[in-house]
C-alpha cells in the first residue's frame, strides 16, 4: 500500500465515532504545522523584499515567526512520534521475543514523558498569562506555550496506541528505524 | 563517593542503558536529565522551561528553510542537471566519470546541505551511469559515498547549523560557519577528484564521455540556474545582504519557482509531499534540540566538560596532537552513532577544551563536520554507507573492502582541514 490516508490497521476495523474525530484532529494537527511552515517562509521572504526594496523593516515579523516556529516544532516532535522516526541506536539486534518486551517498555517511556510535558507544560502555561508579546497585540506568551501540552497530549496518544500495538503510522516509506 | 559523582554515573548509565534497548535518543537525552533533575530536587517545569528554549531561537528556523529548499531542488532533477553540467567540464579525461562524480557531489552538497541526499540523488543517477561504462559497482558505489561526504562540510550543511546552536554563549555566526566550509570543501573535492581519477586509471577505467557541442549551451544554462541557490546564499551573506536565515527562505522561493515553473520535471502537486518529508527531518532535529537544550544546562552544572577538558589536558597540552585525538574520538563515536545527537552532546563537552587551546571554534566546527561526516561511511552505523549499499545491492562487507582505499583519502582530507586552519578561516575573517 502507498502513502495511506488513515493508517491501515484501523480501517479493517469497525471505527466508532471518536476514534475517527481523533484521527481527523491528527491530521488537522499535521496539515497545520504544513502551513506553518510555508507561512514562516512567506513571512521571512516578505521581511527581506520589504527592507531592500522598502526600507521598511516589519516590527511584528520576528515574534511572528518564532511564535509559529515553536509550534511547528513541537507539533512536528508529535508527529515524529507517531511515525517512530525519532533517531534511534539500532546496531544491537535482539531476538523477537525480547523486542515484544522492548516495544512496549519504549511506549511506556513515551506515555511517561508525555505526561511530562502535558502536567509541567500546563504549569508553565499558566505562569505564562502575565506575560505579553508587544508586537503581536499584546498576546499573552503562554498561547506560544501551549504548544509543550498540546503536543504533550498528541504524543500520550500516539503512546497508548502503540502500547496496545495499533499502528497509527499515516505515511508509509517515510524512512526512520 | 560524592554527590555529584553519583548523579554523573546516573546519568550516563540511564543515558546509555536507555540507548542500548532503542529508545529514541532524544529520548534518552530527556529521561537521563531527568534523573539528574529529580536527584537535585529541581522543578521538572525546568524541563519544559528548556525544551522551549532551545527552540526559541531565530537561527534555528535556518534548518527547516534550507532542508526545503534543497528537498524541492532535489526532487526536480537537480541531479541530473548537475552531473550534465560536471561531464561538461570533466567527462573527456580518462577516469573522468569519477572526477565528475566528486563534483557533482560537492555541486548537490551545496544545494542539499546534507551528505546522505547526495548520495541518495546523485548515488541514484551517477552510479549506473558509471557501471554502464564499465566501472566496477563496487567502485562507483564506495566513490559516491566517500564523495557524498562533503554535503556536511560545504554550506548550507544544517549540521553547521547545529554545531552553532549547541555551541551555546559566544557562538560562532552561522555566517561566519557557512563561509568557513567553502575551501575545505573546495580542498577536499580537489584531493577526491585526484585520487578517484588515479584509482580508476589504475583499475582501468578509461572510458571517456563526451557531450555532442549542440548541448552547451543548455547545459551550461541549467546548471548555472541549479547551483543558484548556492551563489544566493553565499552572495548574500558575503555581500551582508541578508542572513543565512533570510537567505534560506529566499532560497526556497527560488527552488519552488525554478523547479516548478521553469524546469518542470515534477507536478506542482508534488510539492505537498515535499514539504512532509521536509517535516519528518525537521521533526527529529527539533526534537533533539530541544532536549539537549536542557541536557547542556545538566552537563553545565555537572560540571562534566571541565573533567573532560582536564582528562584530554592531560595526556597533553599540545594543541596539534590534541585536535588528531578529538578527531579520531569522534570519527570512533560517530561509528555508531547518529551525527545530529553527536554534535548536540559533544559540542558543549568540547567547548572548553578548544577554548583553552585557542583554536578557532569556527575551525574546529569543520573539523567535526569531517570527522562525523567520516564516521557516516563507517560500519555498524554508517547512513550514508547503508543508503549506498542498498542503492546498489552490494553487501556491507564488500563495500566496505572496497571502501579501504577512500578511508585512507578521507582520512588524509581531514588532516589537512586540521592542520591547515587558514582554510577554515581565510574567508569569515575576511567579512569580520
Amino acid at each position: 500500500m502507498e502513502d495511506s490516508k488513515e493508517p491501515a490497521q484501523i480501517q479493517k476495523k469497525e471505527v466508532n465515532w471518536v476514534f475517527s474525530l481523533l484521527l481527523s484532529i491528527d491530521k488537522a494537527f499535521e496539515e497545520l504545522s504544513k502551513i506553518m511552515l510555508l507561512t514562516m517562509i512567506v513571512i521571512v521572504c516578505f521581511q527581506v523584499f520589504a527592507r531592500k526594496l522598502f526600507s521598511y523593516t516589519p516590527t511584528w515579523s520576528l515574534d511572528v515567526t518564532i511564535f509559529l516556529l515553536i509550534w511547528f516544532s513541537f507539533l512536528g516532535i508529535a508527529m515524529g512520534f507517531r511515525e517512530r522516526i525519532h533517531l534511534a541506536f539500532t546496531s544491537i539486534h535482539f531476538s523477537d521475543n525480547a523486542n515484544f518486551y522492548i516495544e512496549k517498555l519504549i511506549s511506556i517511556f513515551e506515555i511517561v514523558f508525555s505526561l511530562i510535558l502535558i502536567v509541567y507544560g500546563t504549569k508553565l502555561t499558566l505562569n505564562d498569562f502575565g506575560q505579553i508579546i508587544p508586537t503581536m497585540g499584546n498576546l499573552p506568551i503562554a498561547y506560544r506555550t501551549l504548544a509543550v501540552p498540546v503536543s504533550g497530549v498528541l504524543i500520550l496518544f500516539y503512546g497508548i496506541f502503540q502500547f496496545f500495538g495499533v499502528d497509527l503510522k499515516r505515511h508509509k516509506g517515510l524512512g526512520g528505524h | 563517593m560524592d554527590h555529584t559523582t553519583i548523579e554523573i554515573i546516573v546519568l550516563t548509565t540511564t543515558f546509555i542503558g536507555l540507548m542500548l534497548i532503542r529508545v529514541p535518543i532524544s529520548l534518552c537525552i530527556v529521561a537521563s536529565t531527568l534523573s539528574v533533575f529529580l536527584m537535585e530536587n529541581f522543578g521538572l517545569e525546568l524541563i519544559s522551561h528548556k525544551m522551549i528554549d532551545g527552540l526559541n531561537t531565530y537561527a534555528l528556523l535556518t534548518i527547516p528553510f534550507f532542508i526545503l529548499a534543497g528537498q524541492i531542488m532535489g526532487e526536480g532533477g537537480l541531479a541530473k542537471r548537475l552531473i550534465r553540467f560536471a561531464l561538461l567540464g570533466f567527462g573527456r579525461f580518462p577516469g573522468g566519470l569519477a572526477m565528475v562524480n566528486c563534483l557533482a557531489c560537492l555541486l548537490f552538497g551545496n544545494i542539499s546541505g546534507s551528505a546522505s541526499a547526495d548520495m541518495a540523488s546523485v548515488g541514484t543517477v551517477m552510479i549506473p551511469q558509471m557501471v554502464k561504462k564499465g566501472y566496477s559497482k563496487e567502485f562507483a558505489t564506495s566513490l559516491t559515498i566517500s564523495a557524498s561526504v562533503q554535503g556536511v562540510v560545504v554550506p548550507p550543511s544544517h549540521n553547521l547549523i547545529l554545531y552553532a546552536l549547541a555551541y551555546g554563549a559566544a557562538a560562532p555566526s552561522i555566517n561566519a560557519l557557512f563561509l568557513a566550509g567553502v575551501f575545505p570543501g573546495l580542498v577536499i573535492c580537489a584531493i577526491l577528484m585526484t585520487a578517484g581519477a588515479l584509482l580508476a586509471v589504475k583499475n582501468g577505467y578509461t572510458v571517456k564521455e563526451t557531450i555532442p557541442k549542440g548541448e552547451y549551451g543548455k547545459i551550461i544554462f541549467d546548471g548555472i540556474f541549479s547551483i543558484m541557490p548556492c551563489v544566493i546564499i553565499l552572495g548574500g551573506i558575503f555581500s551582508g545582504w541578508f542572513t543565512a536565515t533570510e537567505a534560506g527562505a529566499i532560497a526556497c522561493l527560488y527552488a519552488f519557482i525554478i523547479t516548478f515553473f521553469f524546469y518542470k520535471d515534477i507536478p506542482i502537486k508534488d510539492f505537498w509531499p515535499i514539504i512532509l518529508k521536509t517535516l519528518r527531518i525537521c521533526s527529529l532535529v527539533f526534537f533533539l534540540m530541544s532536549a539537549s537544550a536542557a541536557f547542556s544546562y545538566v552537563l553545565t552544572i555537572l560540571r562534566i566538560p571541565e573533567m573532560i577538558t582536564q582528562l584530554l589536558l592531560g595526556i597533553s597540552s599540545n594543541p596539534l596532537i590534541l585536535l588528531f585525538i578529538i578527531a579520531c574520538l569522534l570519527i570512533l563515536l560517530s561509528a555508531p552513532m547518529d551525527m545530529a545527537p553527536l554534535i548536540m552532546i559533544m559540542t558543549p563537552i568540547l567547548k572548553p577544551v578548544i577554548l583553552s587551546m585557542h583554536v578557532d571554534p569556527i575551525h574546529f566546527g569543520i573539523i567535526m563536520m569531517l570527522s562525523l561526516g567520516i564516521g557516516l561511511t563507517i560500519p555498524p552505523h554508517g547512513a550514508v554507507l547503508f543508503i549506498g549499499c542498498a542503492l546498489t545491492d552490494t553487501p556491507i562487507g564488500k563495500a566496505v573492502q572496497s571502501m579501504l582505499p577512500f578511508y585512507l583519502i578521507l582520512f588524509i582530507c581531514l588532516m589537512v582541514i586540521v592542520y591547515i586552519p587558514q582554510l577554515s578561516l581565510f574567508l569569515p575573517h575576511l567579512i569580520r
